[in-house]
């Protein structure tokens, strides 16, 4: 009885966990978008060596988002954190034209891994704010987002510094969650 | 080729990079972080030439890649060309350039805020720079080359000679990397304000008589 009531409860009232996983070559601004979500503001963010972890409450979800280092060396420490991961997030640095051939074979090796069979997959197609930036139509054909099968994905355009479309990214995350 | 040998040369040209790196970090031009001072930076802005403390390469990464590309010198892997545009610059020659016309008073800021608004006028608005300052191509370098011949006399010699010492091709694969620096177009006024620079520029010219740029003495 006793348990049957705090299920109830729990239904009603506690927020729905999702694990969130976000990676990206270094500098697309994982860290800046992880604390612009948190705090609502941008702090002053040094590169990230290992990971940063903070949950956010958005819709009656509890995001644990997870931002894990992008520098070449440390890419390989991604797989460590897969299991159990709802959400995928790839950060996309939009201005950065040479290395998004390096950014597509990172995302596709990573997919490729069995323990991420059944996430979902957010692209943040960041910095959109920069002069020179790639619109969504031009990284989906330039990140092969079309070759993508059984796998639910979107792409969103963000600028984090302003913290546009950043909530939409999310949005997207909690209805994918909610039809699971 | 095979892959294997494919692999080889890959791993001989980032660990060519590498030890060309660390050589210019042991540099006195390079000890110090060339935007606020900082010892022993680890990290550089490839693209500009020169090399950063961890604080600061997250500014230039504020910047855009347009302005400054940032990579980590142990955590990154690199390419030749990279590394020798920090051979052709270097932080004593990139202060001499960006900083010519910095105020004879200016005090180089410490904290957050205002270390981000003299990195975005110094790089993304030339503020200070030197007007006559051209800069220079991206250097073609074939590093590739010298290691397949490297590689190859290495296999020449193992047919004859039953063992090889690794110690020689280690020597050998430093030695190559000792590339041509071309001269840079100098700005009519290149001694950089910061007095110690000035100082160190002498010690350096002193050291240079029995060193060369990969700090061997």
């Amino acid at each position: 009885m006793g348990l049957t009531i705090s299920s109830v409860f729990n239904r009603l009232f506690s927020k729905k966990p999702m694990r969130i996983l976000m990676v990206g070559l270094d500098a697309a601004g994982k860290t800046t978008i992880l604390y612009k979500l948190k705090l609502g503001e941008i702090v002053t963010t040094i590169p990230t060596i290992g990971f940063n972890v903070e949950t956010v409450e958005y819709k009656n979800i509890s995001f644990t988002v997870w931002d894990v280092g992008g520098q070449t060396k440390i890419r390989k420490l991604w797989r460590h954190y897969f299991s159990n991961t709802d959400g995928l997030i790839f950060v996309v640095d939009s201005n950065d034209r040479d290395r998004i051939v390096e950014a597509e074979q990172e995302l596709h090796n990573m997919l490729s891994e069995e323990e991420l069979r059944d996430s979902v997959l957010l692209i943040f197609a960041n910095k959109q704010d920069l002069p020179n930036s790639m619109s969504t139509a031009e990284l989906t054909d330039k990140l092969k987002l079309n070759t993508l099968r059984n796998r639910k994905w979107y792409i969103q355009a963000t600028c984090a510094t302003q913290g546009t479309g950043l909530y939409e990214g999310l949005d997207w995350l909690s209805n994918e969650l909610a039809n699971k | 080729m095979s892959s294997r040998s494919e692999r080889d040369k890959a791993k001989q040209l980032q660990e060519k990079c590498q030890s060309v790196l660390n050589a210019l970090l042991r540099d006195e031009d390079n000890k110090y972080c060339v935007d606020c001072d900082s010892k022993g930076p680890r990290w550089a802005s490839w693209n500009i030439g020169v090399f950063l403390c961890i604080r600061c390469a997250g500014i230039h990464r504020n910047l855009g890649v347009h302005i400054s590309k940032v990579k980590s010198v142990n955590l990154d892997s690199w390419t030749p060309e990279q590394v020798v545009s920090l051979q052709q610059m270097g932080n004593s020659r990139a202060r001499a350039v960006y900083e010519a016309n910095l105020p004879d008073n200016f005090r180089r800021p410490q904290n957050d805020s205002s270390l981000e608004s003299f990195i975005r006028a110094k790089y993304e608005h030339k503020k200070y720079i030197a007007r006559e300052w051209v800069p220079p191509q991206l250097p073609k370098v074939d590093w590739e080359k010298e290691i397949e011949e490297e590689m190859e006399k290495q296999r020449r010699k193992k047919k004859t000679v039953v063992s090889t010492s690794p110690a020689v091709t280690e020597k050998k694969v430093l030695e190559g990397a000792s590339v041509e620096v071309p001269q840079l177009p100098k700005p009519t006024n290149p001694s950089p304000k910061s007095g110690r620079t000035n100082k160190l520029e002498r010690e350096r010219n002193k050291e240079k008589k029995d060193s060369d740029l990969l700090g061997r003495y």
